[in-house]
């Protein structure tokens, strides 16, 4: 067997470990509010579909991954999976086994997550892209965020926006659909009664892992 | 196990066991809320090496995780998945490669997807043959053990199983020696070392390189 077969088997191996270990399971962890395991997944299963059902009837448009223009100023979106990160670290990052092996921390990065909704409040699209706030997310408010997350918009008439801009160990983020459903899902079903950032960015945050900081908020745009 | 019997230990387990080993074997009893509980514990995973191989097209994603579901239990309840051979997570990943494999092969774009994906597999004959997902969970599960804490049935070193993980994923010797503190040289010689060793760990076990043939015909 040459190496590249093992090379292959190992890649492999780790990709099979890593099933095991799927990432939505960390908003569960975070959520520490006493409900049970199953309890939490329950809602959140039913947010998701609730979510789904109310994006896909209709005209919803479901976009993901949009490439999106860097803008000047302060911050910036990419498109996930261009990566900002690079070299050894990453590499490395990426090779390593939950569980098995011990390697350096994983990288930081930075998404914007931003839910379009329309005039029944239904949710008509989402989005998610990694953005470059440049250490500077705690000083955004959601109108700057909201400023960025139109410039890739993904409904052409949309009556509110969710934004949830998150920055931290990117292994700690979302980074699929699914994760952003099931996040996008938790907060809103939690802020119903919320008028503005403070109150979006708390109800959020325990969601997330405590290593990520940040910064939510919703308005509207018509 | 036989090939035709399913588990015949899912009756009696403990219902409140909720690993994945009681999962599987009360799903191959046919449990079907055990399979859901099994399905709810491994899909997300799944899905998002899917959303990677698809270039993130979650339909895609989605249709590939039904598929591999679905021809896991089959697999289950056919008695074809023997738990003394591999994790229920690497049959699963094996059954999903396969699943992958299909797709590509379908579309004309399975050998570009290995020779960019999985260099040396090109010409991998699971899509053909159901069999050879077996086969190949096992091979994984091999090398699985060998890679994590505390097992070290290939006698891998802490540094040697990083290596072998970094420089699967395409971390230069370079890159390795920057890491490791010593020159490139120095890191290839060592990296050379501990392919050896698994090589001669899959070998002692029968994983040799006629067998690996028909497992990876195009590699040499």
């Amino acid at each position: 067997m040459i190496d590249k077969d093992l090379s292959a088997l190992i890649r492999m191996a780790v990709e099979a470990e890593r099933l095991e270990t799927p990432a939505p399971v960390r908003f569960e962890w975070a959520r520490g509010d006493g409900a049970s395991r199953k309890e939490q997944v329950r809602k959140m299963i039913a947010g998701v579909a609730t979510l789904a059902a109310a994006a896909c009837l209709g005209f919803a448009a479901l976009t993901w991954m949009q490439p999106a223009t860097v803008t000047p100023g302060p911050v910036a979106v990419a498109p996930l999976g261009s990566g900002t990160g690079s070299g050894l670290n990453t590499e490395i990052a990426k090779a390593a086994v939950p569980g098995v092996i011990d390697v350096v921390p994983a990288p930081l990065g930075a998404v914007l997550l931003a839910v379009f909704t329309d005039a029944e409040n239904n949710c008509s699209c989402i989005q998610l892209n990694a953005a470059d706030f440049q250490g500077k997310l705690a000083s955004l408010g959601s109108a700057e965020l909201i400023q960025l997350a139109k410039q890739t918009g993904c409904h052409e008439d949309p009556q509110r926006v969710l934004v949830i801009a998150m920055e931290g160990p990117r292994d700690q983020l979302p980074s699929s659909t699914i994760e952003a459903e099931m996040l996008a899902s938790a907060v809103r079903e939690n802020t119903p009664q919320c008028g503005d950032d403070a109150c979006f960015t708390e109800t959020t945050a325990p969601f997330l892992s405590a290593d990520v900081r940040v910064v939510a908020g919703s308005v509207a745009l018509r | 196990m036989p090939d035709d019997a399913p588990l015949n230990i899912a009756q009696g387990l403990p219902k409140r066991d909720q690993s994945l080993q009681v999962l599987t074997a009360r799903a191959a009893g046919g449990d079907k809320e055990a399979f859901a509980a099994l399905h709810g514990r491994l899909t997300g995973g799944l899905f998002r090496l899917f959303m990677d191989r698809t270039g993130r097209r979650a339909e895609l994603a989605d249709d590939f995780c039904q598929k591999t579901w679905v021809a896991v239990w089959q697999a289950l309840q056919a008695g074809k998945y023997d738990p003394e051979r591999a994790a229920i997570s690497t049959f699963v990943y094996a059954v999903g490669y396969r699943v992958w494999l299909q797709h590509m092969r379908s579309t004309g774009r399975a050998n570009a997807h290995l020779d960019a994906a999985a260099p040396g597999m090109a010409g991998l004959g699971l899509a053909e043959d159901p069999a050879a997902q077996t086969k190949l969970a096992e091979l994984i599960q091999c090398v699985r053990n060998c890679l994590k804490d505390g097992e070290n049935p290939a006698g891998l070193e802490d540094e040697e199983r990083w290596i072998l993980t970094a420089s699967s994923t395409g971390v230069t010797d370079r890159e390795l020696a920057a890491r490791l503190g010593v020159a490139a040289s120095t890191a290839n010689t060592r990296k050379k070392a501990a392919y050896d060793k698994l090589r001669r760990y899959l070998e002692k076990l029968g994983h040799r390189a006629e067998s690996a043939g028909q497992m990876f015909p195009g590699g040499e």
